[in-house]
């Protein structure tokens, strides 16, 4: 690439102008196609894909979904209006429940659990033995019932605020789905279990939804809302576009551009066979506001060489000519910008890098084909569009004149503002938490999370922690020393006063030694033998089921799982439980056997460090990508340092109001600098470019400046406006995943603008670089007075 | 050529239909499922058999076990006695069921890692059989009137004429205790043997089918027969389990002494 303007371009340009009609129909041939794919297109979520695939939390809890499921779990809370669970009509709508659970389609029979699920079973004392039976065999009237029902779960406690509370206000039926990409969406999952929620009497029990499930339901939902937020979207950057061209064409052609370039990244996402997700349903409004950007770019330049050459199609040409090789450049580096995401381990992020390029280059393609051509074929545009928007020409000289005072290399207010709002926006970045609880997106007056504010007080809390247990031999879970550590473990744990439950197999075995011993609460512990752990276990298969404690211990009794139901979701929390847990483990198991952690709480954990390196990476990253290219566009290494300075504005502006706002760093708002760089990078470089060409018909360099931030400069506010109001339509939204994101957008937007049209100026005239003169000597005075003109 | 078929179709017709009628009167689906009853009952047996059960993902765990059965003189229930051979866990391990047509089993289990004999509830009919996929109501046929039957048709399965009986629970209580709501078994018309049968839920989805084969005549008079091999396949969860009898003795007489609880922990 170079600065001068390359005959390819030129001959592309005239060449396009020439077969306009023809790049009219490939482009309409290409959308048609992509169009066609679109209308397959669908959201739905995988819970994988938002997770980091090689983190060991991650690994282990695949690991333990594979072995024991509960990867997709939804949970039916049951709240009696009056009274408590015990009565036989809310044990009928339990059993009905799970009846009505077991009998959809992909459900996991063996994972269906709630007071009346075949597996939940009574190990009860007889005089001389032991009874495996139902909990709740048959739903009866009798007055008895309750208080047997209150007596066997007293005598079995490890159903206590697992399936029914503590105080018997809520039961819980909880089930898990198969879920692969051809399965029903989540949202499909839930909606069936709502329809058997509707067939109960709301007027004597309420429900209460709650798991993973459910979540990812809900995230499906809100993405859904895109397809509005995205018309809202569309509406604002069409009034910035009116407001910046005061003319029709002024709105509609840039409009062409985002519409056409959003329409294309959907359709080469369904093309991919890739739904749409959580991350990636931002992408046709991001790619609508970065192609009106360039548009704009390019449309100012048009009218510019319209009113000079009063010839439409020389006026296309030469405009392609002129912006072409910077919108090629800026492009480019918002390319390698949004690809730079791909070395994230996150699936979603890297999904939403890669169709986000591939938008951006369908941007550039269209603007760089199928606008020019567009343009060369309508007629052209009257005298009052050209001159009378705030862009015009003859007001681009005028207006910044009345700043330039500001603009003095002597005047300090610029960079002490900068340097004050910089160290400021610094403080607040410490402040940045990372959190990547799935309900933290969602608003606290939210239906979910009233929900599962509801599950978390009652039950033993809505997020897991899971130890999976991997032993050197089939029925190395029965050795007396492992069940033993499990207890040991378990109690560990609940010392933390969060915890609200812990289950494992050494509960059962526990609970049958005791009954089987005269139920003397002495013998209430794991058999000391493994012969007798093996025998209980058979002697339970006689009247259970085998695969009772299926979610629980592995069919050959080599791994075993310790589940741990916490009320807090916070990953600090976590974080220390696992690093008292990580010294504590190895002092009770052999040191033949592997513990390692999983859960939700941990998979939260495994995503806050991948997004904490991650970011830190990617931005570091990026910044090179884009300080390598922008000097090899400029043949400058200084013009490439230039060009960050914006960028860096932008990422400590970024994590400056997050910090201040309480805004937690996550899945969403990672994905934020990366764009934000991405987009802002555009603004330094047309800043610059517009800057040398300037500094080619001017004299004195506080001129040239005075003219680009009136032409460039004004452009890029516009920009920045279209892309900032595109992305604020986010904030509307009810979910909290998308207001974050476009709230930060709309900031980042507005430090790199403002600091491309403020700070970066101030700077080049303070220092100003060789890069900037002209190869050539300045144009003879006649020249300039000319082209000025 | 058409009269050829027609005769050719009235010929394949009536051999399906012959077995219906046998004596000249026509068997109904609770006589063939009383013969079917009859079929396998001995007064006495002393089996070995392995049970391999295999998990969706090819893993097999295999127990070893010898039975000795009585047939009580109601010629409808039996007492059986299981003891675990191996694993070696779980070697000495022994399950006393006495079966009661009329009132509930009487189950007792010796754990040698106890030392001590110890009365479990009456097994429903629909638990599992030591953690198998068969449950107790598979092995121990309950008596033929706990289903009312129905003859569906007669039909060739892999090679052998067929009745296929419907049975469903005759009371709610026994739908209870059997587990399924409704059962189909392929009844062999040579021996009244099953060779199939599939297991159903209310909603008539297939819970488990069971595959017989290896079926042995073992007595002439009266004529008796049993299956070697039995295997049983979770529709649900894909488990399976195999039973194979390795040694089948119905001659050798059995003592009522081993159907004592007190005879569990003395091994006899």
């Amino acid at each position: 690439m170079s600065a001068h303007r390359p005959p390819w371009i030129e001959r592309f340009a005239r060449t396009l102008v020439r077969w306009r009609w023809i790049a009219l129909l490939l482009v309409g041939c290409i959308t048609v196609l992509l169009l066609a794919q679109v209308r397959s297109l669908e959201v739905r979520l995988q819970h994988e894909t938002i997770l980091p695939a090689a983190h060991p939390y991650v690994r282990t809890s695949q690991r333990i979904e594979s072995l024991f499921g509960g990867r997709n779990q939804i949970v039916i809370g049951i709240v009696p209006v009056e009274g408590t669970v015990y009565s036989p009509a809310m044990v009928a709508v339990v059993r009905r429940l799970t009846d009505g659970l077991l009998s959809l389609p992909g459900i996991v029979p063996h994972q269906v659990l709630s007071l009346t699920s075949p597996q939940t079973k009574a190990i009860l004392a007889l005089e001389d033995g032991m009874s495996v039976e139902p909990l709740v065999p048959l739903v009866p009237t009798d007055s008895a019932f309750a208080e047997t029902l209150r007596q066997r779960l007293d005598a079995n406690p490890v159903y206590r605020n697992t399936i029914v509370s503590a105080d018997g206000s809520t039961a819980i039926v909880i089930g898990d789905f198969t879920q692969t990409a051809e399965s029903p969406s989540y949202r499909d999952r839930v909606t069936a279990v709502r329809a058997l929620i509707e067939r109960e009497d709301a007027s004597t029990v309420r429900f209460a939804l709650g798991g993973i499930a459910v979540n990812l339901a809900w995230l499906e939902w809100y993405s859904q809302e895109m397809a509005w937020l995205f018309g809202v979207a569309l509406l604002n950057v069409m009034v910035v576009l009116y407001l910046s061209f005061r003319s029709l064409q002024g709105m509609i052609i840039p409009m062409c551009t985002a519409l056409l370039s959003s329409l294309w990244a959907l359709g080469i996402i369904a093309a991919a066979g890739v739904p749409l997700d959580i991350a990636n349903v931002t992408t046709p409004i991001l790619i609508m506001a970065i192609a009106a950007g360039h548009s704009i770019q390019m449309l100012k330049y048009y009218y510019e060489m319209y009113a000079k050459l009063q010839d439409q199609h020389e006026a296309v040409v030469a405009a392609m000519t002129r912006v072409g090789p910077v919108m090629l450049a800026a492009g480019t580096i918002a390319i390698v910008g949004f690809l730079s995401l791909l070395i994230f381990d996150i699936p979603a992020i890297r999904l939403f890098g890669l169709f986000t390029a591939a938008g951006v280059a369908a941007a550039l393609i269209l603007e760089l084909t199928c606008i020019p051509a567009l343009r060369a074929c309508l007629p052209a545009p009257q005298r009052r569009d050209v001159t009378r928007h705030p862009l015009a020409p003859n007001k681009a000289s005028a207006t910044p004149r009345s700043t330039a005072s500001l603009f003095t290399p002597t005047n300090l207010s610029i960079p002490l503002l900068f340097g004050l709002g910089g160290v400021t926006l610094l403080v607040g970045s410490w402040l940045v938490t990372v959190d990547n609880s799935m309900r933290g997106n969602f608003q606290t007056s939210s239906q979910v999370r009233q929900d599962d504010t509801l599950l978390n007080q009652r039950m033993g809390g809505t997020n897991t922690l899971s130890l999976l247990i991997e032993g050197p031999t089939n029925d190395s879970m029965l050795e007396p020393s492992v069940l033993q550590a499990m207890v040991a473990t378990q109690r560990f744990i609940e010392r933390y006063d969060q915890v609200g439950k812990t289950l494992s197999l050494a509960d059962y075995l526990a609970r049958m030694n005791r009954v089987m011993r005269g139920d003397v609460p002495e013998a209430d512990h794991p058999p000391e033998s493994r012969e007798l752990a093996a025998q209980y276990l058979l002697l339970y298969s006689s009247g259970g089921d085998p695969r009772d404690f299926d979610t629980l211990v592995d069919p050959s009794y080599r791994q075993a799982v310790i589940t741990a139901y916490l009320k807090s979701d916070s990953t600090a929390y976590f974080k220390r439980l696992a690093a008292d847990l990580d010294a504590f483990l190895p002092t009770v198991f052999p040191p033949d056997y592997r513990v390692s952690l999983g859960g939700g709480l941990a998979e939260s954990l495994a995503l806050n460090d991948t997004i904490v390196e991650g970011k830190l990476q990617n931005i570091v990253q990026v910044g090179l990508i884009i300080a390598v290219l922008s000097a090899v566009f400029f043949r400058s290494v200084l013009a490439g340092c230039l060009v960050t300075i914006p960028l860096m504005m932008a990422v400590i502006a970024n994590f400056g109001v997050m910090g201040y706002f309480g805004i937690r760093l996550d899945i969403g708002t990672a994905i934020v600098a990366a764009m934000s760089i991405g987009i802002g990078a555009d603004y330094s470089i047309y800043f610059l470019y517009r800057l040398r060409e300037e500094r080619r018909k001017t004299a004195t360099l506080s001129e040239t400046m005075a003219r680009t931030r009136a032409s460039a400069g004004t452009a890029v506010l516009l920009v920045a406006l279209s892309v900032g109001c595109g992305y604020a339509v986010l904030m509307i939204s009810p979910f909290q995943f998308h207001i974050r994101m476009g709230l930060l957008v709309a900031v980042t937007m507005a430090a790199s603008s403002v600091s491309t049209t403020v700070l970066l100026p101030w700077l080049l005239l303070r220092w100003p670089p060789r890069f900037v003169e002209p190869a050539s000597p300045s144009l003879p005075e006649s020249e300039r007075s000319r082209l000025c003109a | 050529m058409r009269i050829t078929h027609i005769i050719l179709g009235l010929i394949t017709t009536s051999s399906l239909v012959m077995p219906l009628c046998v004596g000249g009167t026509e068997l109904s689906g609770r006589d063939i499922m009383e013969r079917n009853f009859q079929a396998e009952r001995f007064p006495q047996m002393h089996n070995n058999e392995t049970m391999n059960m295999i998990s969706p993902d090819g893993a097999v765990r295999t127990r070893k076990l010898s039975s000795i059965s009585k047939l009580s003189p109601n010629g409808i229930d039996t007492s059986l006695r299981t003891t675990f051979e191996q694993p070696a866990d779980i070697r000495g391990t022994v399950f006393l069921q006495i079966q009661h047509s009329t009132e509930s089993d009487d189950l007792w289990v010796y754990l040698p890692g106890l030392k001590k004999v110890r009365r479990l509830t009456s097994g429903n009919k629909k638990d599992s059989f030591f953690g198998s996929e068969f449950s107790y109501g598979d092995l121990l046929v309950p008596a033929v009137d706990t289903f009312t039957h129905t003859l569906l048709r007669t039909e060739v399965l892999a090679g052998d004429s067929c009745y296929v009986v419907e049975s469903k629970p005759a009371t709610p209580q026994a739908a209870d205790d059997v587990g399924y709501a409704l059962k189909r078994s392929w009844i062999l018309t040579t021996n009244f043997h099953e060779k199939r049968i599939e297991y159903y839920d209310a909603a008539n989805r297939l819970l488990k089918s069971q595959y017989v084969s290896q079926i042995q005549e073992i007595s002439t008079h009266p004529s008796r027969w049993w299956a070697m091999q039995r295997e049983m396949l979770n529709a649900r969860s894909g488990y399976r389990t195999v039973i194979i009898f390795d040694r089948l003795d119905t001659q050798t007489p059995v003592s009522d002494d081993v159907f004592s609880a007190q005879s569990l922990s003395r091994g006899k």
